[in-house]
């Protein structure tokens, strides 16, 4: 059972990571990525949750604790910072698909992350996996 | 008293004197905000650019995530070899943070984020400038802390930036391998 300085540290990975994807989204005009379709205001509000977090972490308690002491060691901090950021990305993607579901249906689905412009993960995601079922390369531009 | 000693008693001198200083300092001095921070710069740099410049992007967060395996591991061969006590156990320091048991030589935290900062710097110049930047002030503010020499942070910037370099190398050796995985997560639009 993970103890609460464990609980504290992955909620502030994965919230720090949310509000970054939302300000790499919205400076890359991933629109499909976005929670606020309005770029600058997606920027503006991942930067507010990223640095809001930030502050919570570090202002709320002391956070100098060694692994001996309820702190975590090198490798579980790695471990928890990519299974944290990992899961934020993919909440991020399945969220802003539901948000975004009234995303134009019609048109090609670029490759990779490009496809994020114009389309939902989830429908890119389907259309990808239909094709790699069948074999092909999804067509696109 | 060598150089390495009187720059560690110069810092640490300021360290007990401002509580607004002393918070700052044990902030980047911990284990959680420079880590953090460069990991997410390395979120953030997954998803930047066109679709060009984004893989050479992607690439560059591949090596500076296997730098930090082995950059540790370079670390982990040389404390089997060599311990170093830490400043706070050989001199009356104002210590800022908990007192760590294992060598002091070479800085393990400065092989890591100096080897992420490499790593970076290998596939866009602006975020691993800011890298570097945050490698840099958490160099300092474990000196500053009472926790590192200075020689122990220059060692463990230099294994990192020299394993990134390898681990460059090793990345051109196995070829297919980085564009394989890549492609793959390009086919399942997560690259």
């Amino acid at each position: 059972m993970p103890g609460p300085f464990v609980l504290d540290y992955c909620l502030f990975v994965f919230l720090a990571a949310m509000g970054v994807v939302q300000m790499a989204a919205a400076r890359n005009s991933l629109t499909a990525v976005l929670f606020i379709r309005h770029r600058p205001l997606a920027f503006l509000s991942g930067a507010a949750l990223t640095a809001g977090v930030f502050v919570w972490f570090f202002v709320s308690e002391p956070r100098n604790i060694p692994d001996t002491a309820g702190g975590l060691d090198g490798n579980q901090t790695a471990g928890y910072f990519a299974i944290s950021a990992g899961s934020a990305v993919i909440l991020t993607l399945l969220l802003s698909s539901w948000i975004n579901r009234d995303m134009p249906r019609d048109g090609p689905i670029a490759a990779g992350l490009d496809a994020l412009r114009r389309t939902t993960y989830t429908r890119a995601l389907a259309h990808a996996l239909k094709h790699l079922g069948r074999g092909r390369r999804p067509p696109g531009p | 008293m060598n150089v390495d000693e009187r720059i560690v008693l110069w810092l640490n001198q300021w360290a007990g004197r401002w509580s607004a200083l002393d918070w700052v300092g044990k902030v980047l001095a911990s284990d959680y905000f420079v880590p953090c921070a460069i990991g997410l710069c390395l979120v953030a740099l997954w998803f930047t650019g066109d679709a060009r410049k984004r893989g050479s992007h992607q690439r560059a967060v591949i090596r500076a995530l296997a730098t930090v395996g082995f950059a540790s591991w370079v670390v982990m061969l040389v404390n089997d070899h060599y311990f170093r006590l830490r400043p706070f156990a050989e001199h009356d320091l104002t210590l800022l943070f908990y007192a760590p048991t294992d060598s002091s030589f070479p800085a393990h935290p400065a092989a890591v984020a100096f080897g992420l900062a490499a790593g970076t710097w290998g596939g866009n110049r602006k975020a691993g400038a800011a890298v570097y930047v945050l490698a840099a002030l958490w160099g300092l503010s474990r000196i500053f802390a009472g926790v590192f020499y200075p020689s122990d942070i220059l060692a463990g910037a230099a294994i990192g930036v020299v394993v990134s370099h390898a681990v460059a190398m090793g990345c051109r050796l196995i070829e297919p391998v980085p564009a394989l995985v890549l492609k793959g997560a390009r086919r399942l639009h997560l690259a």
